[in-house]
């Protein structure tokens, strides 16, 4: 089952802000995360993470930083922010408040 | 690999052919590419097939590329500022000018050569106090690549604005000089100087369009144009010249030379060097 096109924009600050909660990370890993996270379900145009990275780092939601990774090229990490933190926390309410509605109306037996 | 390499490299090109995808991101969305590219080649596909799941997964460039043009409509509040005052500046000395004007042709001519010198020279001034306000922002946190991107374009609108409007105050100048002093270059400081600043101009914007040169060293350019400014305003008045505007303070010499060449160092430090707090 693939997700659709919508939740999956919806879905994406959340998201990166939570796995950046866990700890510092880049790109790629972070597309990996997400689809290790949701079995595969959540299909991400891997591009289209880095404009959304791009504009919570404008936003001062994350911060980036170059290091040089092993293979000798520069990787670009990106940490949560303080301001990121306060945002997860206002997310994780309006996603909590979503899903509790959700659960209610499809428990079984619920008209 | 060579043929890898070589698919990577017009990749890139295809990348790089629309607005919003500078050096920065498009280092970032390569690192994607390649990483996507070595999991493939790790798991058995050819080195064609590796880099068409890894191409069609990063997505379609024009997309990317469009998701990008869109982050760059919100304008950074120093660029607002940098606009705010070339617009006042023009209006005041287009105001000055007509109040002093004598209703004579030549002295029209001297009137816009000094109104065009003198706009351009502050705008390419204003491009400068723009990479300032980027390194002293960067000592707390770093830009995102896409906002680097932005600001370089920017920067390259202020430079051509400036370039134009120098070169055209010295067209006028040389005209003025021709009929009021009988020729039209005589080597004086502050001549050699205008045509400094404007070969620093275009050159600035050589360097921003080659892409050879990231957002921050755009930037960092636009600081060291100061002193070249500098030079041509303020230290061309220190030796002799025949040209009457403009100061011969040492003291602005050196404010000008000193400080731009002390924010330039402060611009070669790493990002965040200064935290104003811990996250």
């Amino acid at each position: 089952m693939k997700l659709e096109k919508e939740l999956v924009a919806a879905s994406s600050v959340p998201l990166i802000l939570s796995i950046l909660a866990e700890g510092d990370s880049y790109g790629y890993a972070i597309i990996q995360r997400v689809r290790d996270l949701s079995g595969g379900n959540i299909e991400w145009t891997d591009g289209m993470l880095y404009p959304v990275l791009h504009w919570l780092e404008d936003h001062g939601q994350v911060r980036g930083r170059w290091i040089k990774a092993d293979s000798g090229r520069r990787r670009r990490y990106y940490s949560l922010a303080p301001k990121g933190r306060q945002a997860l926390r206002h997310q994780r309410e309006q996603w909590g408040v979503v899903t509790s509605a959700l659960e209610q109306l499809w428990r079984p037996g619920h008209a | 690999m060579h043929k890898l390499e070589q698919r990577i490299t017009e990749w890139r090109k295809e990348m790089t052919a629309g607005q919003g995808i500078g050096r920065e991101t498009l280092e970032e969305l390569e690192n994607h590419l390649r990483e996507m590219i070595d999991e493939h080649l790790r798991s058995g596909l050819s080195e064609n097939d590796a880099f068409q799941k890894a191409v069609a997964r990063v997505g379609p460039p024009p997309a990317i590329s469009s998701e990008f043009g869109k982050l760059t409509h919100s304008m950074w509040w120093p660029v607002k500022v940098a606009i705010g005052l070339g617009l006042a500046a023009a209006i005041a000395m287009a105001m000055l000018g007509i109040a002093r004007f004598d209703g004579t042709g030549i002295s029209l001519l001297l009137a816009i050569h000094v109104f065009t010198v003198t706009l351009g020279y502050l705008s390419a001034f204003l491009i400068g106090g723009v990479g300032i306000c980027f390194v002293l922002r960067r000592c707390f946190s770093d830009f995102s690549p896409a906002r680097l991107e932005s600001l370089s374009r920017i920067s390259f609108i202020f430079a051509s604005i400036a370039a134009g409007l120098t070169a055209v105050g010295m067209v006028l100048g040389m005209i003025w000089s021709r009929a009021e002093w009988g020729r039209f270059w005589g080597w004086d400081v502050k001549e050699v100087g205008a045509l400094c600043v404007i070969l620093w101009l275009v050159f600035f914007m050589a360097a921003q369009r080659s892409r050879r040169v990231s957002g921050r060293g755009v930037l960092l350019l636009a600081i060291l144009g100061n002193v070249v400014l500098t030079l041509a305003w303020f230290g061309a008045n220190m030796v002799s010249s025949v040209h009457g505007y403009g100061t011969s303070s040492v003291f602005m010499f050196a404010m000008g030379t000193g400080l731009n060449f002390a924010f330039l160092l402060i611009g070669l430090a790493p990002p965040g060097w200064l935290p104003l707090r811990k996250a």
